[in-house]
């Protein structure tokens, strides 16, 4: 029977009054009982079998969102696309990019993601005091420390007796991560415009800081505390990054978007006058993305590293003058060095030189020094050099942008009139059904299944209605970063504020990781919603994302403030009585009905609220929220979640069956829990897999272009195992790496697949 | 069959060899940049008053090590006039290294051309500017780079810039001729800039000999002393 978006949102509010009911004081089996009412009331919106609610459609349909400036305009950044895309490509496999031999490729070479199992795991409490983060013993009793080669018995990292049941004992749990092995880290001091391509660093740790990236006293390459989500896909992502930190508007000189007081790029004025300039590229998320890692201490920069630095080492340098570029590389084999019968390294270019044919001029060919820094000892820096971190950003963001696996075999199926795709077999079919019966559909919403694609999904969600709502069930899909849903924090029922995008699915506690819960490099939350709430109650100054001011009550999957008095308990929201006033912006194609529902309480309503301890009107919930990541290619980018704890898609399915690991404050509960139908049927949980398997491109598993790339050389460990390594060239305290050789690929491929990660394990 | 000999004058002249670092091949770098420039005027006024000069702005010679070096000469402060014909020196840079480095040298020379309207009525002026810009690079490493700004003085947001710019082994020119046309108020004055800048980089170290080189060596010496013998031998 179809309901109305009122309706829908009447659900919500059904369950105001659950907080009249003392909650806190219940069995924690009874806090799940309004979500049985909730599955009963979505299985009467929609039951059958063929699923409910939103259905996926082709990435075909979605667009890349468009980064206005960069390349249209009447004085466009990028003058040379083309040029552009090869920079970006070589710049991101360039092993010279890191301190010590890591590329961003190093991390995402595998369907754009890691796929190396020795020297991965990363200790726990992330979130906590640096004295709780320690490595644990596996599930099988191995040492889960520097070097250690991860096995199929180490997985998942959370493990019940029955792990279809929530309320099966635990059997082994860690807060340990599997990420990706980074650098040897040390403190900066120079770079070399020509020779080795290591980066001058003091490799001595000292002392007396306590190191776990170390065995018997030789320091290992450190890990990441996350895991490496996959590159393809990512330019849909409103925000990138686990914690949605690398900000979707890129200064051209860091991650942070308008936080950033000190951001900027220096812009040629005339011959002989240059200007720090703020820049503000919206919809660049991927370049703001780029600009970390080369700077990260983990990942791949000595501590103290700078953008201009990196610049300097490079911009003279031919780009992958140590790695082999396959002649028919269909970014680089234009330019390589190669033939079909003699691969060869570099190519026949510097990068100073793929600069001033891509980036406009105005950003480069100023020739006086003096106003960029002068690293001690060396020459002064030059513009170029300057700006290398938006040349490096930009240049990658457009190379990433050609990464769309739009050629899954669920992209190529035609449809029938319901929009079902006809050719797929009938496992796949049921495991359709069974994305949506199970509600997986919601936040993995869209052509590029994530909310997170908020641009994106947004400006088709008027031509393809189909992919945001069926039959009545609508999910609301607008440029809100914000959004309400219900939440149980502290055992209380409460309709609070989540970031668009994000969501906590209990996987692991809180305090292994925060994830959206933290704050950026000058103490503002990652948090929109934090944000958000700040706005409303008159404190602007807290305000430092411009998406928080543009955010529309009226557009809230759940009632928020409204203009007169319901006859239901509404303890989550704001009305007359509180004080309430029409919201700001404007109210065309409002998704709840504007004449009620296009209100927000008065900045004096919202700081009352906020200033209580427990408000459950000005809740925002965010702690262990992380993006919700796209599910294309999922078959070949394991191991899963934000902390690699889960190495297949079996398992997977376990951990969803059985409605997520922890209750933490901001899980999404009304989008997990426990599935029913598929903690009774191996079959269902196995036709769900074998749909998610539809999602493989297979230009992605045989690396044809556009995910074709040139040979890398990646750290993989260490010699020896994680009880003693050999100490290595690079320094003496450091021990030997082990490497993982990838050819280079031209633009038809391998005849070698990529495998999922499990098949990587050791035995 | 002749006996090969190796007497004591070998000894030392191979001895020789090694000690002064013949066991390494020397694999210079170089660069040298220029930059010429001329302007002209098609038609010449009488009453307009034109100055011509360069100055010299910036001398960086960058970081050196080892035996790298780098020179620079740059125009005098006035150009050769003929008629309406404004010739500057050759401005250039050159750099060289076969154990060592030249990091970041950067010079830069601004050339400018003044106009004075002496006359009771406007009058369009019309300028030509002529350039021709090149760089050449060699050894194990070069780089260097001419770039060239030229602009009004009443607009210098509208700079037009122009590069010519050669990398790792090649060498490359940037030859032409540009029009400048403005025009001058009775009384007033503009003056014509050109910006010119030339960076380098070289770089250059010892390249061991492979053993089959010294072998190479060894053999020739021989050969030489061999020769040598038999001519001195040799009769008639």
């Amino acid at each position: 029977m179809p309901v109305s978006n009122q309706q829908i949102s009447s659900l919500g509010n059904f369950f105001e009054t659950f907080n009249q009911f003392p909650w806190n004081i219940t069995m924690t089996f009874f806090r799940h009982s309004p979500l049985a009412l909730l599955l009963l009331g979505a299985a009467l919106v929609n039951a059958h079998a063929t699923g409910q609610g939103p259905i996926p459609i082709s990435l075909k349909t979605l667009s890349v969102p468009e980064v206005p400036g960069l390349l249209n305009g009447p004085d466009p950044i990028v003058v040379n696309k083309t040029a552009a895309i090869a920079l970006g490509k070589a710049l991101f496999w360039d092993t010279n990019a890191g301190s010590d031999g890591m590329a961003c490729g190093s991390c995402h070479f595998h369907a754009g993601a890691d796929r190396r199992v020795k020297n991965q795991v990363s200790p726990g409490g992330q979130s906590s005091a640096a004295s709780a983060q320690q490595f644990s013993l596996s599930a099988v009793n191995t040492v889960l420390g520097p070097n250690h080669t991860l096995g199929a018995g180490d997985f998942p990292f959370h493990q019940r007796q029955d792990p279809l049941q929530e309320f099966s004992p635990i059997k082994y749990d860690t807060d340990n991560a599997v990420g990706s092995s980074g650098t040897f880290g040390g403190e900066f001091n120079g770079v070399n415009r020509f020779g080795s391509g290591i980066d001058s660093c003091n490799r001595i740790r000292p002392p007396s800081v306590p190191d776990l990236f170390a065995i018997g006293g030789i320091g290992t390459r450190r890990v990441t505390p996350r895991n490496a989500p996959s590159v393809i896909n990512a330019v849909f992502n409103h925000r990138n990054f686990w914690d949605g930190r690398a900000n979707n508007v890129f200064n051209g000189s860091s991650s942070w978007g308008d936080r950033d007081p000190n951001a900027g790029v220096w812009v040629k004025m005339n011959a002989r006058t240059v200007s720090k300039q703020r820049l503000h590229l919206l919809n660049a998320s991927l370049a703001s993305l780029a600009v970390a890692p080369p700077l990260n201490t983990t990942e791949m920069a000595c501590n103290n590293r700078t953008l201009k630095a990196i610049g300097r080492k490079l911009l003279l340098r031919r780009p992958l003058e140590n790695q082999k570029v396959d002649w028919n590389d269909s970014v680089l084999g234009r330019l390589s060095l190669s033939s079909a019968v003699n691969l060869k390294p570099g190519l026949n270019t510097t990068y100073a030189n793929l600069i001033q044919q891509a980036f406009n001029n105005k950003y480069w060919s100023y020739s006086a020094i003096g106003q960029f820094g002068t690293p001690a000892g060396e020459a002064p820096y030059q513009q170029i050099e300057a700006n290398f971190g938006m040349f490096f950003g930009l240049a990658i963001q457009l190379y990433e942008s050609t990464l769309i696996s739009d050629e899954s075999p669920f992209d190529k199926s035609a449809r029938n009139a319901k929009n079902q795709p006809i050719n797929l077999t009938a496992a796949e079919l049921r495991g359709l059904d069974q994305f949506r019966v199970n509600s997986c559909n919601l936040c993995h919403i869209g052509p590029n299944f994530s909310s997170a694609s908020i641009n994106a999904n947004a400006a088709i969600a008027k031509t393809h209605p189909e992919a945001f709502s069926s039959q009545g069930f609508v999910i609301n899909t607008t440029t809100n970063v914000v959004n309400r849903t219900l939440l149980f924090p502290r055992n209380t029922a409460v309709t609070g504020f989540i970031d668009t995008g994000f969501a906590s699915i209990g996987v692991a506690r809180e305090t292994a990781d925060i994830g959206l819960g933290g704050v950026d490099d000058f103490g503002n939350p990652l948090s929109f919603s934090k944000q958000y709430l700040q706005l409303l109650a008159g404190n602007t100054g807290k305000v430092v994302d411009g998406d928080v001011a543009k955010v529309r009550a009226c557009d809230f999957q759940e009632e928020f403030a409204v203009n007169f008095k319901p006859s239901y308990l509404a303890t989550s929201m704001f009305t007359p009585d509180q004080g309430v006033m029409p919201q700001p912006q404007g109210t065309g194609n409002c998704y709840l009905p504007a004449a009620t529902n296009a209100f927000v309480p008065t900045p004096a309503a919202a700081l009352a609220e906020l200033n209580k301890p427990n408000t459950a009107r000005m809740d925002a919930e965010v702690k262990a929220s992380f993006k919700i990541p796209s599910l294309r290619n999922i078959e070949l980018t394991g191991p899963y979640m934000h902390n690699g704890s889960i190495a297949t898609l079996e398992q997977v399915v376990e951990f969803y069956t059985r409605g997520g690991n922890f209750m933490d404050d901001a899980k999404q509960v009304t989008r997990v829990f426990q599935l029913g139908e598929l903690q009774m049927s191996a079959q269902k949980r196995a036709d769900l897999v074998a749909f998610l398997k539809t999602l493989t491109d297979d230009r992605v598993r045989y690396e044809e272009a556009p995910f074709d790339h040139p040979e890398i050389l990646i750290p993989n460990g260490h010699a020896g195992d994680q009880m003693l390594v050999t100490p290595g060239p690079l320094f003496p305290n450091l021990a030997k790496d082990e490497f993982l050789l990838v050819p280079a690929v031209g633009a038809t491929g391998s005849a070698t697949p990529l495998l999922p990660f499990q098949d990587y394990l050791a035995p | 069959m002749k006996t090969i000999v190796i007497n004591k004058k070998m000894l030392v002249a191979m001895t020789a060899l090694t000690l002064f670092g013949v066991g390494n091949s020397q694999a210079n770098s170089s660069f040298n940049s220029q930059a010429a420039l001329g302007m002209s005027i098609g038609t010449l006024p009488s009453d307009l008053l034109i100055n011509g000069s360069f100055q010299q702005a910036l001398a960086d010679n960058g970081i050196i090590s080892g035996d790298g070096s780098v020179a620079a000469v740059f125009p005098a402060g006035l150009p050769t006039v003929t008629g309406g014909n404004y010739a500057f020196d050759l401005f250039s840079v050159s750099g060289h290294a076969a154990n060592g480095d030249v990091s970041g040298s950067t010079y830069t020379g601004w050339y400018s051309l003044g106009f004075t309207n002496q006359s009771l009525s406007a009058m369009s002026v019309s300028l030509t500017l002529n350039y021709a810009l090149a760089t050449a690079v060699s050894g194990q490493f070069a780089d260097s780079s001419v770039s060239l700004d030229y602009y009004m003085n009443n607009d210098p947001s509208a700079n037009v810039f122009l590069n010519a710019s050669v990398f790792g082994q090649t060498s490359t020119a940037n030859n032409d001729a540009k029009i400048i046309t403005f025009n001058l108020d009775p009384g007033s004055t503009q003056t014509f800039h050109s910006d010119v800048t030339i960076n380098g980089n070289v770089s250059a170290s010892p390249v061991p000999l492979p053993a089959a080189l010294w072998l190479f060596l060894t053999g020739l010496l021989v050969m030489v002393r061999g020769t040598a013998n038999y001519a001195k031998n040799r009769t008639l």
